[in-house]
This record gives structure tokens, C-alpha cells and sequence, in this order.
């Protein structure tokens, strides 16, 4: 029941479903290398901090991973499907900056967003049968004429 | 006769039945289930052998060997088929040919490259100057150290000299083993009587004519030390 920890709104559901960044299909691993202190880095901190719950929520099969103190400036890496990688310096940015460089390189544009939005609720829609679909007959749907192959239909 | 309706209750028909059981819980049961394998066989049928399908060993051995690399062939084909199908269709729906598409995102994918190389590059030009900036600052601040330790060093032997000058002055008047005789002559010859008074404030009340001339003249000093400062604040 409590909230826990630092800033325990960043747990809660209604939080983490205002982030708005969706990764490419291609991205597979996302590093962020920053260091705890120092004026440069805090808006490495803040990203790690604020965004990058909402990022990963709504990027669950990306791995993201974070490295404290090894490099004096701060900066994303990115690694693609191919073995290609992504370098974004991020040195003396604020978090909503870097949010929007990310989003602007690795984030599905509105457009392909759509799609496939629209190809979600193509799937949901319960007039369509078949067999990427929910039911396969009508058969299937409670009330109706019940499949031919397991109770003949009528003669009339 | 042959499609028989049983109608029963629902809670009694059986979770594992054959017969299929309609919506309305009525168990219908068509003509294939109507003779188990353990009822008897019919009057007809006494004594009747099976006769044996005809087959050609020849195409048996064929098909056996072929069945399975025919099915392989055919699903390919199939399966195919319905993939272009529906790739045309999706190509179709979007307006745009596949290759185009993938074209154009490749070439979307590598202007964002090239645009973030472009945002390094200017990240990389700040930092540089904040790191010039700083290494600046660090070498004034260094050199101001050195000034300041160089200033300090140099009061500090001035302030010697001035002591090494202040006892060299006061060794003229000091006592050696030469003029040793001469002193204690003079200091025999000397009357310095010591009856003198002190009050409460520490003020010294010598004698009239006496040998205490250094002394008195140290004290007159001290005295308008003191009366300076005490004027003027009480000018200001």
C-alpha cells in the first residue's frame, strides 16, 4: 500500500503510460553511460531517472542498461539487429532534450504508429473471422448455428 | 428410425459423451454411433468376408515414396502463393511497393544518422570549449598560487631581514668578551637604583636623575602610542 522509495510516482501505472517514445523494431539494447556526479551529467541523471521507466514500459522487450562512473562525458549507446550501433552524445543536455533526440532518431514516427494501431484494431474487431483473428467461424460465437461438421444443418 | 431425438434434462447428460448435445440440452445421436463395436453383428452380414481393397503395388510403392516430397512441393507452393497474395494486398493498401517503401525508410534511417553525427559533432564542439575554458581558469588560478607564494616568501625574508637589521643594530650595544671589563666598569661606576614605584595600571614612577635613561625613554615612547590612537578616535 505505501509508496516506496525515491520517487515512488514514477511506479505507479498512470505515470509510466504518458511515456510516448516507442523504439524501432531494429533497436535491441539501449546503454546509458553517466556518472553520479557532476554538473554535465545531470541531465544524463535526470533521463535515467525520470524518462527511462516510462521507456522501457512501453519498450519491454529492449534491454536497457545503465553504467555509473567509467566515462568522464555522458552518452547513449544504441545496438541495431544488424550488429550496427547508435552513438548520442549527451553531454550538458536536459533530460527533456535528450528525450527528444531519441525520439526523433530511434522512435516510430506517427505515421507507422498509426498503421499499426490500426492493424491492432482490425485484429480486435469482432466482425472479422478467421484464422489470425479471434474466432474462426461464427460457428464459435454463442447463439448461432452450430458448426455443420459437428451437428448437421437441417434439411429445410 | 435412423436419426433418433433423446431428449434430456440438462444436468443429466454426461460430461463425456459421444453424442454431440445441442444448445438447448437435447442429445442427438446420428446413424454412425447407432451399432457398437460390441453389439452383434446383423443376420445379413453373417459369414460375409471383407474383401480387400485393390491395390497396385507398383503405384503403392510410388506414392509411399513420393507422398511425402509431394506434400513438401505442394505446401511450399501454397504457402507461397498466399504470401504474395498478401503482400499485393498490403502494397496495394498502402499505395506504395514494397521495395519503394523499404528504399525510402533506408534512406529516412540514414539522413537521422547523419543528423545525429551532426548533433555530436556540435555537442562535442561545446564540451571542447568548456574544457579550454576550464583549463584556463585552472592555469590563472595556478599562477595566481605561485604569485601569491612567491609575495609571501618574499615578506617573509624581508620581515627576516628587517630582524637580522634590528639585532645587528641592538649588537652594537650588546656585551662581549672584549669591551667586558669597560661594561662592568661602567656598571660599577653607574648608581641605577632600582627603588622605584609601580601603580595598578602598571605605570612605572622612577626617580629623578637616575641611570634609567633607555627605559624612560621606552616608556615616553609607549605613552604617546597610546595617547595617538586615543585622539584620534576621539576626533573621528
Amino acid at each position: 500500500m505505501p509508496m516506496k522509495g525515491k520517487f515512488p510516482l514514477r511506479r505507479t501505472l498512470r505515470y509510466l503510460e504518458r511515456g510516448n517514445v516507442y523504439l524501432r523494431d531494429t533497436v535491441k539494447i539501449v546503454t546509458i553511460n553517466y556518472n553520479t556526479l557532476g554538473e554535465t551529467h545531470k541531465g544524463a541523471r535526470d533521463f535515467v531517472f525520470y524518462n527511462l521507466p516510462q521507456l522501457q514500459y512501453k519498450n519491454q522487450n529492449v534491454q536497457m542498461q545503465t553504467f555509473k562512473n567509467l566515462t568522464p562525458s555522458p552518452f547513449i549507446r544504441c545496438f541495431l539487429n544488424d550488429g550496427d550501433e547508435v552513438l548520442i552524445d549527451i553531454d550538458s543536455k536536459s533530460n527533456t532534450s535528450i528525450l527528444e533526440h531519441v525520439k526523433k532518431l530511434l522512435g516510430k514516427s506517427e505515421d507507422i504508429l498509426s498503421a499499426e494501431r490500426k492493424a491492432r484494431e482490425k485484429k480486435t474487431n469482432p466482425a472479422n473471422f478467421g484464422r489470425e483473428f479471434a474466432r474462426e467461424c461464427i460457428c464459435q460465437v454463442p447463439g448461432q448455428v452450430p458448426c455443420p461438421s459437428v451437428v448437421p444443418l437441417p434439411k429445410n | 428410425m435412423f436419426q433418433a431425438f433423446k431428449t434430456s434434462l440438462c444436468r443429466f447428460i454426461p460430461q463425456c459423451t459421444n453424442e454431440p448435445v445441442l444448445q438447448t440440452g437435447c442429445v442427438y445421436q446420428t446413424v454412425r454411433w447407432r451399432k457398437r463395436r460390441t453389439d452383434p453383428i446383423a443376420k445379413s452380414k453373417i459369414g460375409r468376408v471383407r474383401v480387400p481393397t485393390p491395390i497396385d503395388p507398383a503405384e503403392y510403392k510410388f506414392s509411399l515414396e513420393k507422398w511425402d516430397e509431394y506434400n513438401i512441393l505442394i505446401n511450399a507452393i501454397r504457402s507461397h502463393c498466399i504470401q504474395d497474395h498478401r503482400r499485393k494486398n498490403k502494397e496495394t493498401a498502402a499505395g506504395v511497393s514494397l521495395e519503394e517503401q523499404s528504399r525510402k525508410d533506408e534512406e529516412e534511417w540514414q539522413k537521422l544518422l547523419l543528423w545525429n553525427t551532426e548533433e555530436n559533432a556540435k555537442t562535442r564542439q561545446l564540451r571542447e570549449a568548456r574544457l579550454r575554458e576550464e583549463a584556463k581558469r585552472e592555469e590563472e588560478e595556478k599562477l595566481q598560487a605561485l604569485i601569491q607564494i612567491e609575495k609571501e616568501e618574499a615578506a617573509w625574508l624581508a620581515e627576516l631581514e628587517e630582524l637580522v637589521k634590528k639585532e645587528k643594530e641592538a649588537s652594537k650595544s650588546y656585551i662581549t668578551l672584549e669591551n667586558l671589563d669597560e661594561n662592568i666598569e661602567a656598571a660599577l661606576a653607574e648608581e641605577k637604583s632600582y627603588l622605584f614605584g609601580i601603580d595598578k595600571n602598571g605605570k612605572f614612577t622612577l626617580p629623578e636623575n637616575t641611570a634609567w635613561t633607555e627605559l624612560k625613554e621606552r616608556l615616553e615612547q609607549k605613552e604617546r602610542q597610546q595617547n595617538e590612537p586615543q585622539e584620534k578616535t576621539e576626533t573621528a
